[in-house]
């Protein structure tokens, strides 16, 4: 909360606020962290076997294999929502699994 | 009768004849799934959207109180309930069904004890022989309109609470075999600035703390009065905030006779961050565990206090704190009474 909206407050409030925060539990930021790096590690590493198995079994080059990498990374997606296994494992690493949502989208958008 | 500035003492004591109580999935893995009378395993109830699977789940609740008091739908003269979706409209769609004449009831998470204390208060100045009143949630529902939709896989902080799929009806009258709705205190709306819909525990604690003092005060009781006080669902935070707040305005609350609705219902392990919360959670922890309880004489006078977060979708989205409220209902049976 900004200084400017905390100023609004009634010192009852305020007080309030203050003994609340002691009791609130804190977000787990580096465990988050951490968690998010290894998600979104693996995804990667799925992402770039994915990509091998492109060039070598099909005709693409490192160059032309991303489309069909990111759309099968997206079809996986898809099967993961639609079964509702995909909001489980992003309580488990938010930030890389939405930022891989997001990139997959901008790809789309790209192309 | 009034007693002090916002309490109401029922002299013909109102008696419950009979609940209903209906819960979803998670609610049959939790902690307490005995006392559900039906549980479903699907989300949907055989519905093609969540809005229709949750007024089905009122629509049970209720047939399943009527069924079990032995009387026919159109000897209910009103229905007292509500929900947490706009304009209340599951509530509404399965009161169409019932029939009856229905006063819609919004306090979010308070509703449940709203419609017992107006309905109560009905009953005992003859304005009805038998009322039904009751509340609902349904989880994905809830959270698609208050917070994200779940497939889109926000992650919560360990503040949050999980939303109760299930539905809670009680069927009230004048006379019966049953607990007795004693007396009632009305909640004021309480704001102390808080912003975040992910702590609705912490926003509420304080109006849960001003209606149970108020409630002590008027109706002129030590809390050891109550075997049980039990809170909607402050969740885990809420929990210790308002014992901290007891605490500090000397208020002899112990912490085994204070409980939470939203602590009760799912058991360890299950991935509910600081606990349950929902119309839904004090409707059917009440109207099933804790009566179920109190017919087996493990207590005999507890007082239920529902607790509401009264925020909007928009109001959060324009950064408008979050205003509560809390309603205590008394409900007692076998034991003493106070006249």
């Amino acid at each position: 909360m900004s200084n400017n909206q905390k100023k609004q407050l009634t010192p009852v409030q305020q007080e309030y606020q203050k003994l609340q925060k002691q009791r609130e539990i804190k977000r787990p930021v580096v465990k988050n962290c951490i968690k998010a790096f290894l998600t979104g590690g693996l995804i990667c590493l799925i992402g770039q076997l994915i990509s091998d198995f492109y060039i070598y079994y099909f005709d693409f080059t490192e160059q032309t294999a991303g489309n069909p990498t990111v759309g099968t990374l997206i079809f996986i997606t898809m099967l993961l929502t639609g079964f509702g296994v995909y909001d489980r494992m992003a309580q488990f690493g938010w930030n890389s699994c939405t930022c891989n949502r997001f990139w997959q989208c901008g790809y789309i958008a790209c192309h | 009768m009034l007693a002090g500035h916002r309490t109401w003492i029922f002299e013909q004591k109102p008696v419950i004849i009979s609940t209903g109580t209906v819960g979803g999935p998670f609610e049959a893995n939790g902690a307490i799934p005995d006392d559900f009378d039906t549980l479903h395993a699907d989300l949907w109830l055989g519905q093609d959207s969540y809005e229709k699977a949750h007024k089905i789940l009122f629509e049970e609740a209720c047939q399943k109180a009527m069924e079990k008091g032995g009387i026919q739908k159109d000897q209910v003269q009103f229905i007292l309930a509500g929900d947490l979706i706009n304009q209340i409209t599951p509530t509404s769609f399965a009161s169409r069904t019932i029939g009856a004449p229905y006063f819609g009831l919004f306090g979010a998470c308070s509703t449940s004890m709203e419609g017992l204390a107006l309905g109560a208060y009905i009953v005992n100045t003859k304005g009805a022989k038998y009322l039904l009143t009751g509340a609902s949630s349904h989880d994905t529902a809830v959270e698609k309109q208050f917070r994200y939709p779940t497939e889109y896989g926000g992650q919560k902080p360990p503040t949050a609470q999980w939303t109760v799929t299930g539905a809670g009806a009680a069927l009230l009258s004048d006379s019966g075999e049953g607990p007795h709705v004693t007396s009632a205190t009305i909640g004021r709306v309480i704001d102390m600035g808080l912003t975040d819909p992910f702590n609705m525990g912490g926003a509420m604690a304080p109006a849960a703390v001003d209606t149970i003092e108020a409630h002590l005060k008027e109706r002129n009781v030590e809390p050891s009065y109550y075997d049980l006080i039990v809170t909607g669902d402050l969740g885990q935070i809420g929990q210790e905030v308002s014992m901290d707040l007891f605490k500090k305005h000397g208020t002899p609350i112990s912490e085994e006779q204070y409980q939470d609705c939203g602590l009760m219902i799912y058991r360890e392990g299950q991935p509910v961050l600081a606990g349950a919360s929902g119309a839904g959670c004090s409707a059917t922890v009440v109207y099933g565990h804790l009566l179920n309880r109190m017919k087996n004489g493990e207590f005999k006078r507890m007082l239920v206090v529902a607790t509401g977060a009264l925020l909007s979708p928009l109001s959060f989205q324009q950064n408008e704190t979050i205003p509560c409220i809390a309603h205590a209902v008394s409900i007692e049976y076998g034991g003493e009474q106070l006249t």
